[in-house]
């Protein structure tokens, strides 16, 4: 009886989940894309007890869970600590592959920053190599205000 | 390998309709704080986090994982809990196993909900059989305003009894500076207000709050040091419901819902034979104005038909005999992750006296406390403030 | 309450659109090839505890017996009884296709002749009024050629006299 209904046509129900959100980032991250968009300055935030220093922004302490309420500058420049190079593409992707991923770590930080990695031959990558941000012509106050990561040219 | 397992630090954000000025982990965090400073600790003698929210509410997944810097479970073992509506009662039940089974000593449980960033109605009706009937349900009030109708035809509850469930809902909450709308009403007032929901109108549901509640857990040795006033969790139960399209209404009035099946199992395991006396509050996971008549009888608390009877006569009120909901309950304050846990929270505040303005003027000694949600489902905790 | 100082807030504004294909399996797909094809809506009983279902279901829900013979299986409606109801007067985002719901959209409970089950399906009537628990209602379907074998081949059921 089973095997009879198996073999008629199988029946599905089709449709999308399709939702707006709008997410705050709270006062403190509206700071820090605030100074991308406005002086093309990528911020990171200290934490008054440990010293450490976090960017992306957080506004608590990843170490000791004290508060964080201060923004302190960097400069935009930082060491290739991981990469990938993503050949497939998908829906939700943001570039058109291939493209390279970086993680990051900027100059002063302790923690690192994902992000694109562009002017770049892919093998030419490798883990250690200097890297300074290039930001869009227009910017939003997003995290894409950040074209991509590019390598630092030796001067001369 | 069991110890018993009491409440020892409460921390509630104050609940809004928007809170622009910080994201998700920020409001967290302000109710973490404000656990581990009732229990005097710090984030360091936690070892194990337990969070819970609902899911597609704010649009991200895994947000336990996002979120790990501000719950301070970084190192620590925990899990997130996803039950819908009932997620603020299982996740503190899963701290009860945990540290029940002395796997933890001290865990800290976390509900909060952000639902001024997602489409809560449509994210809700997901939740769905998508064949079946996601079609026919608008979010989560759509099924309890079928059953608030069924309920009234059944047992005769004219629709003042709703009115008059706000009225007193509203005095509650203007008493309770954590709830969200605290704005007075009167039974005239709330029947004039817009519909939504036939037969629920706009001030007998409950509002899409935003907000945070923090609750550390102890054993027994452990406890009684930490805080002078342990409110102890005495016994829980969880029962499920099938519903494939609401099916199980065909046998309304008829079959045992969940509240029934935890009520009885609660009652019983405890020898209560007199709940309404023996205990002596009871904050319910009360969504919209019908649930408390249907379910003080559906819990066993009453006979059938004498819910909305009992409401009439003034017996739920905060000077009450039996009060239901003295916080104001889910119909003022409703960020749905955290509004089980709020019921907890509330629960051991009037167990300890600490409530406030919105204190029952009953001596506590054993209080109730539910969560409601997923499909039909209950969670039913029983707290005390004595071993005895 | 201190005064906030003015500060610029940041939103991220984000669209989640994720599509699904969802395999109703059996005997689900057996009932909505029924509705498709012959207007029939079928129920089914559990051989163990007697339980009845609509749809029909594959496992008894109270005692995980199966229940899925289709020779079993007995036709129930197209008529039916009011068991409750709602009116939903406010629109929100339908999120399986992205619209605004339609409103006043009146959803019952139908108790359907020939079994104790009930379906859940969308009200013609939705004047409140005109709605009562207890009222006598019928399945409407599409026609033929418009029926694609889902839970909207019946577009509604509407109040009948008898
Ligand atoms: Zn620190
Ligand atoms: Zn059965």
């Amino acid at each position: 009886m089973a095997n009879e209904v198996v073999k008629k046509e199988p029946m599905f129900t089709e449709g999308y989940v399709i939702m707006p959100y709008k997410y705050s980032v709270g006062t403190l991250a509206s700071k820090f894309f605030i100074e991308i968009r406005d002086h093309k300055k990528i911020n990171g935030v200290k934490c008054p007890k440990c010293n450490i220093v976090i960017v992306p922004p957080r506004s608590v302490c990843i170490k000791c869970f004290n508060k964080i309420e201060d923004l302190v500058e960097l400069s935009g420049k930082g060491t290739l600590v991981t990469y990938t190079v993503a050949h497939y593409d998908s829906a939700v992707q943001a570039m058109k592959p291939p493209y390279a991923i970086g993680v990051i770590k900027l100059d002063g930080a302790d923690t690192a920053i994902t992000h694109f990695i562009g002017e770049v031959d892919f093998k030419e990558l490798k883990a250690g190599m200097k890297l300074e941000a290039v930001f869009n012509e227009t910017r939003n106050a997003n995290i894409l205000d950040i074209k991509y990561f590019k390598p630092v040219k030796n001067k001369g | 390998m069991t110890q018993r397992v009491a409440i020892v630090g409460i921390g509630q954000t104050n609940h809004s309709g928007r809170r622009p000025y910080h994201n998700d982990g920020e409001v967290i965090y302000d109710a973490i704080s404000a656990a581990l400073a009732d229990a005097q600790l710090s984030i360091k003698d936690i070892d194990n986090v337990i969070i819970g929210d609902m899911e597609l509410f704010e649009g991200h997944s895994l947000n336990d994982a996002m979120l790990l810097d501000y719950t301070g479970a970084e190192g620590r073992s925990g899990f997130k809990m996803n039950t819908g509506g009932t997620v603020g009662s299982m996740n503190v039940i899963s701290g009860w196993y945990n540290v029940a089974s002395e796997f933890s000593d001290t865990t800290l449980v976390i509900g909060w909900e952000k639902h001024d960033e997602g489409p809560t109605t449509s994210a809700i009706t997901t939740i769905w059989d998508p064949a079946i009937n996601r079609p026919f349900e608008v979010g989560a009030i759509s099924g309890l305003a079928m059953i608030s109708n069924a309920y009234m035809t059944r047992s005769g509850c004219p629709l003042e009894v709703g009115a008059i469930v706000r009225a007193q809902a509203s005095d509650n909450a203007a008493r309770n500076p954590k709830a969200h709308l605290r704005e007075r009403y009167t039974v005239q007032d709330v029947m004039s207000a817009r519909m939504v929901l036939y037969p629920l109108n706009l001030l007998m549901i409950c509002p899409t709050s935003l907000g945070a509640c923090a609750l550390v857990l102890a054993g027994e040795k452990k406890a009684r040091k930490i805080n002078k006033k342990p409110v102890w969790i005495r016994d829980h139960a969880t029962a499920h419901q099938v519903t494939r399209g609401m099916d199980f209404m065909a046998e309304a009035g008829k079959i045992d819902t969940s509240m029934t099946v935890t009520g009885r199992k609660i009652f019983q395991r405890n020898h209560i034979t007199k709940p309404m006396e023996e205990i002596q509050v009871f904050e319910m996971y009360d969504p919209c104005a019908f649930c408390q008549p249907a379910w003080l009888e559906e819990f066993g608390l009453c006979e059938a038909g004498q819910g909305w009877r009992l409401i009439e006569k003034g017996v739920t009120a905060r000077e009450g005999s039996f009060p239901v909901s003295p916080s104001g309950g889910t119909l003022c304050t409703n960020a749905i992750g955290d509004t089980a846990t709020v019921r907890v929270a509330e629960a051991a505040l009037q167990l300890r006296g600490d409530a406030g303005e919105h204190q029952v003027t009953r001596e506590v000694k054993m209080a109730l406390a539910s969560g409601y949600g997923g499909m039909y489902w209950t969670d039913l905790l029983l707290l005390s403030n004595t071993l005895d | 309450m201190k005064a906030k100082p003015q500060l610029e807030l940041i939103y991220l504004d984000m669209t989640l659109k994720m599509p699904f294909k969802w395999n109703t399996g059996e005997p689900l797909g057996e009932f909505f090839r029924e509705l498709k094809a012959n207007e029939k809506i079928y129920a089914n009983q559990c051989p163990t505890c007697g339980r009845n279902y609509c749809p029909p279901a594959n496992i008894c829900t109270r005692d995980h017996s199966r229940c899925n013979e289709k020779d079993k299986w007995v036709a129930v409606g197209p008529k039916g009884t009011l068991l409750t109801f709602f009116i939903c007067e406010q629109s929100f985002l339908i999120p399986t296709t992205g619209e605004m719901l339609e409103v006043p959209f009146s959803v019952g409970l139908v108790m359907l002749d020939g079994a104790p089950v009930v379906l859940q399906h969308c009200l013609q009537e939705t004047d409140v009024e005109k709605i009562k628990p207890g009222m006598r209602v019928e399945a409407v379907f599409k026609p033929k050629e418009e029926r694609k074998g889902n839970i909207f081949d019946i577009i509604h059921f509407k109040t009948i006299k008898e």
